[in-house]
């Protein structure tokens, strides 16, 4: 089975069944980019500078780091096997 | 950030000539991702290059500086819990209310205008071999027209962001002298989007699992190229501290000091890594770090001293070469130019480090950490996901990738129509062979 946009040799199935997968976890990854954007914005906006601020902030980027990692993993092309 | 006061004669001479050097780090970055890409669509690199950055010229004279704006000038503001949000400018389309006459914000409309063409080479690198020119000049015109000026209100237009400092007391508020945020990260996000919609370049991970090498075709545009950006980032830099941040003209010195520390400790740091781990140095990742050193030291170039500049530009040399190995190898992003590792992974090392590396100059160390991470989740939680949403709905309206046949024969060949190297065909480049 050949690919037609990367002219990939893929193993059958693999990846076209997992296209809403991929699709849902391209999705989650955005979603939790923005949220994490939004609890920066909400820490720097509703607390005071201090440590709980520094703390939301940093979790907010943590859960960015988390979304931009799914949409990393949902944009690997997966490898052709060998043999 | 402070707008710059009113400038004498002679102090707005020093800013056009600091200012029109800008468009050599344009002529580098089009070199460089010429160089690294295949001899059969070198023409139309340059080709592309040129009309990506007429395209950015055009929407940000019609729309791009009214939605950018300049520190003091109009703007929608929001206010929540009794502090303002400025999030978008207001001003009148086609440089209408803009008096070109000297003035700062008329200077910074002027840097602007060669900034975003910078801003929208970044993501051809990456799109190289592949990417068609009529989508990759409407992806520059959302990029100049939407996602540039947007973000670049909040950092240098007096946006929220700039007013961090003043609002929340973090720090001077998020700092960004020569555009590592919104110039350089801004593009190199732009370029992973355009990366993963593109996919990567035929045959490259096709060889029974393994990927395959696809050399740049020309070392010397590449170092060439290197050479031109190094005197464009000097402008860039000076000019960008004295407009967005009111450094004063003799901190030029100091900062074209930092310029070229942080690259020469990138270069060498390339250099060396490469050398260690492959036994000859690299001379592409020799040339990515040169321009990642640049890149890092924009942030904090008027700020940091020239030690800690040294070190910014080590770190993103050692942290260029490793991205780019890593993109390629492991999380499958098929990019020629290095556009990713270079401008984002440096963009966002230069924003970090300018928060850890800037002294009392700009506000102490107190807080202005956390402006910056705080600048840093904004590139990575909404110009991210904004800059993938536009491209995507382009390439679902208008196909960014060439057909199959236009990538085997060769943009140049495919898309002008002639080559740039007509008498230097070789056996694996003629399109009447099969591939």
């Amino acid at each position: 089975m050949r690919d037609k946009k990367y002219g990939l040799d893929r193993p059958r199935g693999g990846y076209y069944n997992c296209l809403s997968v991929v699709c849902s976890m391209k999705l989650a990854g955005f979603l939790l980019l923005l949220a994490g954007w939004g609890i920066v914005l909400a820490a720097v906006g509703l607390l005071r500078s201090g440590p709980p601020q520094s703390g939301f902030v940093l979790a907010g980027t943590g859960v960015e780091v988390l979304g931009l990692a799914l949409v990393v993993r949902s944009h690997r092309i997966p490898r052709p096997r060998r043999g | 950030m402070t707008p710059a006061p009113a400038l004498s004669e002679s102090a707005v001479a020093v800013c056009i000539f600091l200012i029109v050097l800008v468009p050599f780090a344009g002529a580098g970055l089009a070199l460089i991702n010429t160089g690294l890409g295949r001899s059969r669509s070198a023409a139309h690199a340059m080709a592309a290059s040129l009309c990506v950055m007429a395209v950015a010229a055009l929407m940000y004279f019609i729309c791009g500086f009214a939605w950018q704006g300049f520190a003091g000038r109009p703007a929608h503001v929001v206010t929540l819990a009794g502090k303002t949000w400025n999030w978008i400018a207001a001003e009148p389309l086609f440089f209408r209310g803009l008096k070109l006459d000297g003035s700062p914000a008329s200077l910074a409309a002027l840097l602007q205008l060669f900034g975003v063409g910078l801003a929208a080479l970044i993501p051809l690198g990456s799109g190289a071999d592949r990417w068609r020119l009529g989508a990759s000049c409407a992806s520059a015109a959302l990029l100049a027209g939407w996602t540039y000026p947007l973000f670049a209100h909040w950092v240098w237009g007096g946006g929220w962001l700039a007013q961090l400092g003043v609002n929340y007391g973090l720090g001077r508020g998020f700092v960004d002298a020569g555009g590592a945020s919104s110039i350089q990260a801004l593009g190199g996000l732009t370029a992973l989007s355009i990366t993963w919609i593109l996919g990567p370049r035929r045959g490259k991970y096709a060889l029974g699992g393994m990927l395959a090498a696809i050399p740049g075709h020309n070392a010397v545009l590449v170092l060439f190229g290197c050479l031109l950006a190094w005197v464009g980032w000097l402008g860039l830099n000076s000019a960008g501290a004295i407009l967005f941040t009111g450094a004063e003209f003799g901190r030029v010195v100091l900062i074209a000091v930092n310029t070229t520390l942080a690259a020469a400790g990138a270069c060498l740091a390339a250099a060396a890594i490469t050398r260690i781990r492959f036994g000859k140095p690299d001379a592409s990742l020799c040339a990515n770090g040169w321009v990642s050193g640049l890149v890092a030291a924009s942030a904090a170039c008027a700020f940091a001293g020239p030690a800690e500049a040294l070190i910014i530009g080590l770190a993103a040399g050692a942290l260029t070469t490793f991205a780019v190995e890593l993109l390629e190898s492991r999380l499958a992003v098929d990019d020629p130019g290095g556009a990713v590792s270079v401008h984002a992974v440096g963009g966002l090392w230069g924003v970090l480090a300018a928060g850890l590396f800037t002294g009392p100059n700009a506000g102490g160390a107190s807080g202005q950490w956390l402006a910056q991470l705080v600048g840093i989740a904004t590139l990575l939680g909404f110009v991210l996901p904004l800059t993938y949403g536009l491209n995507w709905l382009l390439n679902r309206s208008y196909p960014m990738r060439v057909a199959q046949e236009g990538e085997r024969q060769g943009m140049d060949l495919h898309e002008l129509g002639a080559g740039a190297y007509p008498e230097f065909i070789t056996h694996s480049e003629d399109p009447s062979l099969p591939s």
